[in-house]
């Protein structure tokens, strides 16, 4: 496949604009030359379909944009991806936009009869080493240190490198693994793309301007986002026995471990608590800082464009020896049902829910305070965050590594050896 | 690092002193890429590191070891832009060595062992990790691969290759991951069709939140939670053992245990069925069960139809005429797969993409013994206790140690043993064995 067919099918793909040669706008015409209008259209077009698209084959782009030529394919998305940087929030529709696009993607490798080549084309124009595998299985085998590189932000079990055929540093692949790997691929890229997008302040409030529309419908359809989904009034008394004992153990003073004191934060950040009222939960805490307590509660509750960390799955919490599904007292146990409750959300979620089903009429106890009774002296700041490496779920790199990778601000160069993360 | 004995007096001046000689006597090379990387210095005395040491030449670096003499020396595995910038982030990170540490303190079974035993042990699993995960399964070339006796109580593996410099931490998590069988449904193998995924969503995430649990009482759990109720209708299959990954692995360690019972007698094999269900907590398996399976495999020759059709056929003939393959012995094969899933490796080394590392070739300062680069042919032969030495600058000079414990070690070419408070004359390298490790001190004048 050469390139020109492939970016003509891809046209988000490196290096796609340099085919546009001196046919090429400056961002300003694009922007404003009333010739690029309908490339301007169909980029509209696009970027809502691309919002519109959930994961899965209906995600897949407009007839209008398939009918495009290839130039104006290309041009639009270089159209799309300005309009995407200037919508209002736009980290959270950027993420949403790069997942569309993706999926749509993911759609046209997927079609019947796509062509190897276009896998394996798309693949190394994203830097990743994919091949058809042998035989003629329609299997690809993707070079180990790529399936690491898309694997590891995929979490569920079946993506994991030792259910796969690993043989001499190749991972085989059926065809459906091989396109949702590809499909990271291209979201991994795109996040990268966008946010490395810099426009000038004059351009970013022209376009503001120009597409004061389609910006507030791109809004409503990335809509603000509430944390963890869960709306409503806030239910301490109906968190997970885990929670409730990590709470009771800060109130009282006793020293939390770190997992613990993890869980907690980007537990009551997932469910809603106010970043205050988190910091408030662990005044109990022996040597409680509050303002490193406060930088670390940020940290975990802005994590990834302001999803927050999610919570340690209980699997986890138990292996730390913080799960406390014997205090569990809901009827029937949730805890002990692993297929409902995996995490500590899903069990407040299931028991929201069911407590909103079983009395929409009588009160529910009243909540912003998640915050704990302000008990105890002071106290040690709960090493949330930091250092949240190597259990935690998308840990961010930049807090990944502990002390070693924490930055010192002591040009002295010398710091406690115990502070080092040394082999 | 592990645990460093502070030093004072004679006993201080003569490591400090040894030290420098090597030092002076076999600079270390600088590692690949080193103009990437930091260096940092543990000294003999205080508590403190220097860090964010950068290194622009050969004779920079072995100038600067012969005047600072650190105790420990590290590296970093990764590479930088600025490596001599004080704030992490200011490096600005470019890539990072790929680094698999295996330690006595990581295993499970190391714990009654002395430590030349927990030495031998290490090396044996180090060679595994090597030789069937970083050569065969993720197809790295020796060459890839640096090899390195840590100084202390375990081995290193650098990894050189280019692709994987850049992996994530969360990449490498993979890799580690990969190690200790993470996500592996063993049944899933003897039971391709099986599916209790659909039959029973309860079931498969029991048997998944005991897969992600670290801890090794998850295993049996695993196993139970995911065995079919009947092994009436399916005999269980074992994969190719020639199969990639995980999958061949789980059938050669079945091979391995069919070739021990194809050595005894029924009578033999019943008893170590039997043996090893008590060990891993099997208690369903009834003699009989045991007896009907061994005799199955040895004198009916389901030993020889398992390996040449993969089917394990072994069951007794039921009322209906089926054959059914015991359920408590189908526990027994997966419990004894799960014991290969336990990952050894410390993970937070190789997922830690700033980590510092012992240099190979410099001195480990709690023990005395050299980070030794080794080929990977030198492993099998490779004895820290004879072959980590420190070389003896005095050429067999003596000088006097006093014990403050018992000790007794096979050290060098000699048997280093004594009484606590007993006086041992030890040539220096041995000598300064025990006083690194605390275990006893100069006992009159130093010797120069």
């Amino acid at each position: 496949m050469t390139d020109a067919a492939l970016v003509a099918r891809y046209p988000f793909l490196p290096g796609s604009s340099d085919l546009l040669g001196d046919l090429r706008p400056s961002l300003q015409d694009l922007v404003s030359d009333p010739g690029y209008e309908p490339v301007r259209h169909l980029a509209r077009e696009e970027v809502i379909a691309a919002l519109g698209a959930k994961r899965g084959p209906e995600g897949s782009a407009p007839s209008t944009f398939d009918a495009a030529k290839p130039e104006e394919r290309i041009l639009s998305f270089l159209y799309s991806r300005m309009l995407v940087a200037v919508a209002p929030s736009s980290q959270r529709v950027a993420r949403r936009w790069c997942e569309g696009v993706a999926s749509s993607a993911a759609s046209q490798l997927g079609r019947p009869g796509a062509p190897p080549e276009e896998w394996t084309g798309l693949a190394s124009s994203l830097d990743l080493e994919v091949i058809p595998a042998e035989g003629s299985s329609g299997h690809l085998s993707f070079a180990l240190p790529s399936y690491c590189r898309l694997s590891s932000s995929l979490r569920e079990d079946r993506f994991r490198l030792a259910r796969q055929d690993l043989r001499r540093g190749w991972v085989d692949v059926a065809p459906a693994l091989g396109v949702e790997l590809l499909e990271e691929g291209v979201r991994a890229y795109l996040s990268d793309e966008v946010a490395l997008l810099r426009l000038d302040p004059e351009l970013q409030s022209g376009i503001k301007e120009r597409e004061a529309e389609l910006l507030s419908r791109v809004s409503a359809l990335a809509p603000a986002y509430t944390p963890g989904g869960f709306g409503g009034v806030l239910r301490p008394d109906l968190f997970p026995p885990c929670m409730k004992q990590i709470r009771s153990s800060l109130d009282h003073g006793q020293n939390v471990p770190h997992a613990g004191r993890f869980a907690l934060a980007s537990f009551m950040n997932k469910v809603g608590v106010e970043v205050d009222a988190i910091v408030d939960a662990y005044r109990g805490a022996p040597n409680f800082k509050e303002g490193l307590t406060r930088y670390q509660v940020t940290q975990i509750a802005h994590h990834d464009g302001g999803e927050g960390y999610t919570p340690p799955d209980c699997a986890t919490m138990a292996a730390n020896g913080i799960c406390a599904k014997q205090l569990d007292e809901a009827r029937p146990q949730l805890c002990a049902d692993p297929g409902r409750v995996r995490n500590p959300l899903n069990y407040y979620r299931t028991r929201t829910r069911s407590s909103v089903r079983s009395s929409s009429s009588s009160t529910p106890p009243p909540t912003s305070d998640a915050g704990a009774p302000k008990t105890g002296d002071a106290s040690e700041a709960p090493k949330v965050g930091a250092g949240a490496g190597t259990g935690e779920p998308n840990a961010a790199p930049a807090t990944s590594t502990g002390p070693a990778s924490t930055p010192s601000p002591d040009p002295a160069r010398r710091t406690p050896a115990g502070a080092h993360r040394t082999a | 690092m592990g645990k460093t004995v502070a030093l004072s007096g004679p006993s201080l001046e003569l490591a400090r002193a040894s030290f420098l000689e090597y030092y002076r006597s076999h600079p270390p090379p600088l590692p690949s890429r080193f103009l990437r990387r930091e260096f940092a210095y543990a000294p003999f005395s205080g508590t403190g590191m220097r860090r964010h040491l950068a290194m622009p030449s050969a004779e920079v670096f072995h100038r600067s070891l012969q005047e600072e003499v650190p105790r420990h020396l590290y590296y970093s595995s990764a590479y930088y832009e600025d490596p001599a910038h004080p704030i992490m982030v200011s490096k600005r990170w470019v890539g990072a060595d790929l680094i698999f540490d295996l330690d006595a303190d990581h295993l499970e079974d190391a714990g009654g062992l002395d430590y030349p035993g927990q030495l031998e042990l290490v090396k044996r699993k180090f060679r595994v990790l090597v030789e069937d995960y970083l050569l065969r399964d993720f197809g790295l070339d020796a060459t890839d691969v640096q090899l390195a006796f840590s100084g202390g109580r375990g081995y290193h593996a650098h990894v050189h290759k280019e692709s994987f410099l850049g992996l994530s931490s969360a990449g490498r998590r993979e890799l580690v991951d990969y190690l200790g069988g993470g996500g592996v449904d063993l049944s899933s193998y003897l039971y391709p069709s099986e599916s209790l995924e659909k039959k029973a969503p309860g079931r498969r995430a029991a048997a998944k939140a005991a897969m992600e649990a670290t801890s090794p009482e998850a295993a049996p759990v695993r196993s139970k939670a995911r065995m079919p109720k009947s092994t009436m209708n399916e005999l269980p299959r074992f994969p190719p053992p020639d199969a990639p990954g995980w999958k061949g692995r789980f059938s050669r360690s079945f091979f391995e245990l069919l070739t021990g019972w194809e050595k005894m007698s029924v009578a033999e094999a019943t008893q170590d069925i039997l043996a090893r269900a008590k060990r891993r907590g099997i208690e369903t398996m009834r003699p009989g069960d045991a007896f009907t399976v061994a005799r199955a495999l040895l004198e009916e020759g389901k030993a020889a139809k398992v390996r040449e059709y993969l089917v394990l056929d072994v069951g007794s003939k039921g009322k209906t005429g089926h054959r059914g393959v015991p359920i408590s012995f189908i526990e027994l094969i997966l419990a004894e797969g799960a014991v290969l899933l336990q990952g050894e490796t410390d993970a937070p080394v190789t997922t830690d993409i700033h980590r510092l590392i012992r240099l190979p070739g410099s001195l480990h300062g709690g023990t005395g013994f050299r980070v030794r680069p080794l080929e990977i042919d030198e492993l099998r032969e490779f004895s820290p206790m004879r072959d980590a030495l420190l070389p003896d600058p005095t050429h067999g000079r003596t000088v006097e140690v006093r014990l403050g414990v018992a000790v007794d070690y096979p050290l060098g070419e000699q048997r280093v043993k004594g009484a606590e408070g007993e006086v041992l004359s030890l040539p220096l390298p041995h000598a300064l064995f025990l006083i690194l490790r605390g275990e006893g001190a100069l006992d009159g004048p130093r010797v120069p």
